[in-house]
This record gives structure tokens, sequence and C-alpha cells, in this order.
């Protein structure tokens, strides 16, 4: 009997093609995955230390932590001597440069930690003394520069708290003598600059607590002002589109941060622009580049999340620990080399608008492929510490919404000398104060808030 | 079933499936808000060119050499993956996140276009050997 073979290739075949397509869509859109940041695997790329003419002495007794993260750089000449009791952690990042000459001794004990961020240059001639009793916190971000010539020396006894956010410089020339009991708590926010000549001498007794922090905050609709934070949203109309400008002022650059989707990096982590906003007590929020659909290199808030580039061509934003913005294309720099550089935050969305005060896109020139008129997001900067945050209405009736270059003519008629597209169409959303400002689209028309990867925000 | 009866067949499933790539990728990028990919646009080249051609092809030309059973399953299935790859492609283009994956259909598809060639050009065993 001729005994007709059955065709199972084609049956088994469309089921696994189906089961692998189903398999491909579910983990492009659907399926939540959390990955580790780069810099959590990576020591110090370049730790030089260099200990000439004379002697050096480290005594360390207890758990001593020490972490640095970029170049650091350490010169020493003369006679060191360290003596280190109790808990001592440290922690450095992006560019620390350090140089000692003459006799220093530095003595700690108890519990002393001590955290820097940015480009810290401290440079010591002469005799130097340093003594800490007790529990010792010290943490700084931003560029720091420390100079003293002379004898100085500092005792301090019980607890004692130090931060400074932003920039600082300090130059001391002389005798300098400080000596502080009990417990001192001073918080330094903004530029501070202090230059001592001659001799000085501080003592302070007893429980000292200066801050230049913030006064009690102001709010209207549409405005906010703590005299560090001032937030004034304005709203143009523009080529028959809504778009809503908040120009920020900062007296720190701290103010200005990023946060992630359930403080979760991964792909297909979302959350809405406000939920996150609210979970970070922002006062201002814009969606950002929704990194899980995009590739290039990633640093929020001084991590390295994501090194890999997203092409040579492709334009990021940086925006460095003084607060200050650079394009650069990830062809010219690798992202470890920016975070060593001290850069805080990087967007790999694009392309720039402006650059140097003019348009940088050309007519044509859109997202990909993105040919029309939609809702767009937007980040300048006009001066030091001053920026403005842009989001577009588009897809509605009521707005048509921008192409890139008209959205990069407004930004540039509003002074800004940099600025860079983030996400835009349905993901552009801006918060302020807990309410939504625009009328963000998700899935066509509709207007409601779509679930981001991260967002920029004020706080 | 004869085997004209089965090419006609082919030919029309090849057809029906450019026409639905083409009103597919029409209707997609409608509501893509003018973002477009170039292969969601010509998603229907494809089977057009990998499916319906070779069809008309084979029809058209009866000198020329007939595929048997299993390069027609391997041609058949590696323009399947390579469709469904580009449609893929296309919709990441416009979503704008591009995915790793998508690659296995190309490598899939290639191979499959190869082993199909293969045994398409092969020297045929004679049926009935002395």
């Amino acid at each position: 009997m001729n005994k007709k073979r059955r065709n199972l290739w084609t049956p088994l075949y469309g089921l696994a093609l189906a089961l692998f397509t189903l398999y491909v869509v579910l983990d492009a859109f659907v399926i939540p995955r959390s990955y580790a940041a780069v810099q959590n695997e990576t020591t110090a790329s370049a730790i030089v230390q260099s200990v000439g003419g004379g002697t050096a002495s480290q005594s360390t007794t207890g758990t001593t932590s020490q972490s640095a993260s970029g170049t650091t750089s350490q010169s020493t000449s003369g006679t060191t001597s360290q003596s280190t009791t109790g808990t001592t952690s440290q922690s450095t990042a992006g560019t620390t440069s350090q140089s000692t000459s003459g006799t220093t001794s530095q003595s700690t004990s108890g519990t002393a930690s001590q955290s820097t961020s940015g480009t810290t240059a401290q440079s010591t001639t002469g005799t130097t003394s340093q003594s800490a009793s007790g529990t010792t916190s010290q943490s700084t971000s931003g560029t720091t520069s420390q100079s003293t010539s002379g004898t100085a020396s500092q005792s301090t006894t019980g607890t004692t708290s130090q931060s400074t956010t932003g920039t600082t410089a300090q130059s001391t020339t002389g005798t300098t003598s400080s000596s502080t009991s009990g417990t001192t708590s001073q918080s330094t926010s903004g530029t501070a600059s202090q230059s001592a000549t001659g001799t000085t001498s501080q003592s302070t007794t007893g429980t000292a607590a200066s801050s230049a922090a913030s006064q009690t905050p102001v709010v209207t609709a549409d405005s906010y002002s703590d005299g560090s934070i001032a937030i004034q949203i304005t709203t143009y109309r523009v080529d028959d589109t809504d778009v809503y400008v908040a120009d920020v002022t900062l007296a720190s650059a701290d103010a200005l941060k990023t946060a992630l989707a359930n403080d979760v990096y991964g792909k297909n982590i979302t959350a809405a622009t406000s939920s996150i906003a609210a979970a970070h007590d922002a006062i201002l929020a814009i969606n950002g580049d929704y990194y899980s659909a995009r590739s290039g290199y990633m640093i929020r808030n001084g991590v390295l999340y994501r090194s890999t580039s997203g092409g040579s061509d492709q334009e990021d934003l940086v925006v460095w620990a003084d607060g200050s913005f650079e394009i650069v294309t990830e062809g010219s720099v690798t992202a470890q080399q920016l975070l060593d550089r001290g850069a805080w935050q990087v967007f790999a969305f694009g392309p720039a608008l402006v650059t140097g005060g003019e348009i940088s896109v050309s007519q044509g020139e859109e997202v990909d492929q993105a040919k029309t008129s939609n809702p767009r997001t937007a980040i300048g900067i006009i001066d030091d510490l001053h920026y403005v945050f842009v989001v577009a209405d588009g897809r509605t009736s009521a707005s048509a919404g921008l192409s890139l270059y008209q959205l990069a003519d407004f930004l540039k008629s509003l002074g800004v000398q940099t600025a860079y597209n983030l996400d835009g169409g349905g993901s552009s959303t801006m918060v302020f104060n807990g309410t939504v400002v625009n009328n963000p689209t998700t899935n066509g028309t509709r207007i409601s808030e779509r679930k981001v990867s991260d967002i920029v925000y004020i706080g | 079933m004869s085997t004209s009866v089965k090419r006609g067949r082919t030919l029309r499933a090849w057809l029906g499936t450019s026409a639905f790539c083409g009103l597919f990728s029409a209707v997609y990028e409608h509501f893509s808000h003018g973002v477009y990919s170039n292969f969601m646009i010509f998603l229907f080249l494809v089977p057009l060119l990998g499916g319906v051609l070779p069809a008309l092809l084979l029809r058209l030309l009866p000198r020329l050499r007939r595929p048997a059973a299993a390069a027609r399953r391997l041609w058949n299935s590696a323009v399947a993956a390579l469709t469904l790859g580009t449609c893929l492609t296309g919709v990441f283009e416009i979503y704008g996140a591009p995915s790793a994956l998508v690659r296995v259909y190309w490598w899939a598809g290639g191979a499959l276009l190869a082993a199909a060639l293969i045994a398409w050009l092969r020297p045929r065993r004679a049926a009935h050997q002395a």
C-alpha cells in the first residue's frame, strides 16, 4: 500500500515562528528586566600615588574602606604621618588631585566618613597638622579647590558634619589655627569663596550650626521660589501649538536631578512622569530620554549605567557637576571618560537643538524618521544655573505640535545657549507641584500620561 | 493533488500575503504620527519578490528546473522568516527601540534560503537505479 507521508514541516515551522515572534514582541514591550549599572562592576580606572622626598608613614587600625572612581592623583613630599583609628570610609568620584609639601600630620580617631564627587584639587605647602576625634563626616559635590600655604593647624573634637555643594574655592596664606569642640554642622550650597591672608585664628566651643539653605517656599499655580530654587511656568502659542516653558534658576546644580521609574535601571520598567516626580518630591519634572527604548551612553546622578554606544554620530547631552551643559558625540568620547571628567548626567536622545546660541538642526532634520510636527520635550541652558524646561503639545485639534526646527527656533528666541531634544510624542509631559501642566497624548490623540523610563526634575 | 494545482495555490498564497503586508504597513504608517520606516514601507516587496515572483517564473518558464518538495518548503520558510523579520524591524524602528532578537530572523531566513538553493540545484538521484 502506498502510504501518504504527512507534511509536518509546515505546521511545526509555523508554530515555532509564531512562538518566537510572540517572545520577541513580549521581550521588546512587556517583560520587565532590571540590569546592573556599569559603574558597580568597574573599579578605579586610574589611581596614581607617588611619595617622594622624605618619610611617609601611615598607620591604620580598625575598619577602613576606600573607593575611588575616575582619575585620582596624589603626590606627597617631605614628612607625612597619618594615623587612623576606628572606622574610616572614603569615597571619591571624578578627578581628584592632591599635592602636599613639607611636614603633614593627620590623626583621626573614631568614625570618619568623607565623600567627594566631581573635580577636587587640594594643594598644601608648609607644616600642616590636622587632628579629628569623634565622628566626622564630610561630603563635597562639584568643583572644590583648596590651597593652603604656611602653617595650618586644625583640631576638631566631637561630632562634625560638613556638607558642601557647588563650586567652592578656599585659599589661605600664613598661619591658620582653627580649633573646634562639641557639635558643629556646616552646610553650604552654591558658590562659596573664602580667602584669608595673614594670621587667622578661629575657635568654636559648644554647638554651632551654620547653613546657607532655603527660605520658606512661596508657591503659586505657576511659580515656585524658596531662595535657592526659582521656577516660573509660562505658556506660549507657537506655530499653532501650546508650548509650556519652565524658567528655572538654581543656587546650586545639585537641585537638577534625574530619576528612574521605580528607581530601577532596566528594560520595560516604566511609570508615569507624575508618579516618579511624586516619589522624589519633585517641584518640577519633565520626561527624560526614555533610556530603555534607546541605545547610547547613560549616566544619571553620577552613576554610569550604560557604556555601550548608540553610534559614533549619536549626540549626547552632558550635564557636568557644576550644572553646565555640553553636547558631545559618542564617537569622540567614551562613557567612562565622561564619568571620569565629572559628568553628572548624560542623555542619549537628541539631536542637539541649539549650540553656542545658534540653531543646530536643519529644517529637514528629525528624530530618526519623524518628519512631521509632534509633541516635544527639550531642556536648555540660558546662563550659569539658569535653565528652561520646555514641553510642546501636539497631535490634538488644539495643538499641531512642533518640528525640531520650530522647537529649536523657539528655544533660540528664549536666549538659550545649549538645548537638547528629549523623548517626545506621547511621552512629552511636564509636572509642576504634582499637577500635569501640558496635555500628554498617549495611544494617539487620547489625553493621558504615558509611562516612561525616567524623568528630569528639580527638587 | 497535482503539482500545478499546488503551484497555483502557492502563488495565490503569496499574492494574498503581499496584499496583506501592503495594507498592514499602510495602516501602521497612518497611525505612527509621521514616524516612518523603510522596512515597513517596503514590507510588501519581500513576499512579492520572494514568493510571487519565483512562483510566476516557474509557471511562465516551463523549462526551468522544477524544485523538489523539500526545496519548496525551505524556500517558503525562508521568505516567511524574512517577511516577519522585515515587519518587526519596521515596528521597532517606528517605536524607536532596537531589538537584538530580530537578527535571528535574518540568520534563519538566510540559512533557509541557502539550504533551499542547494536543495534545488544539487543533482537529483535517479528514481530507479539498476
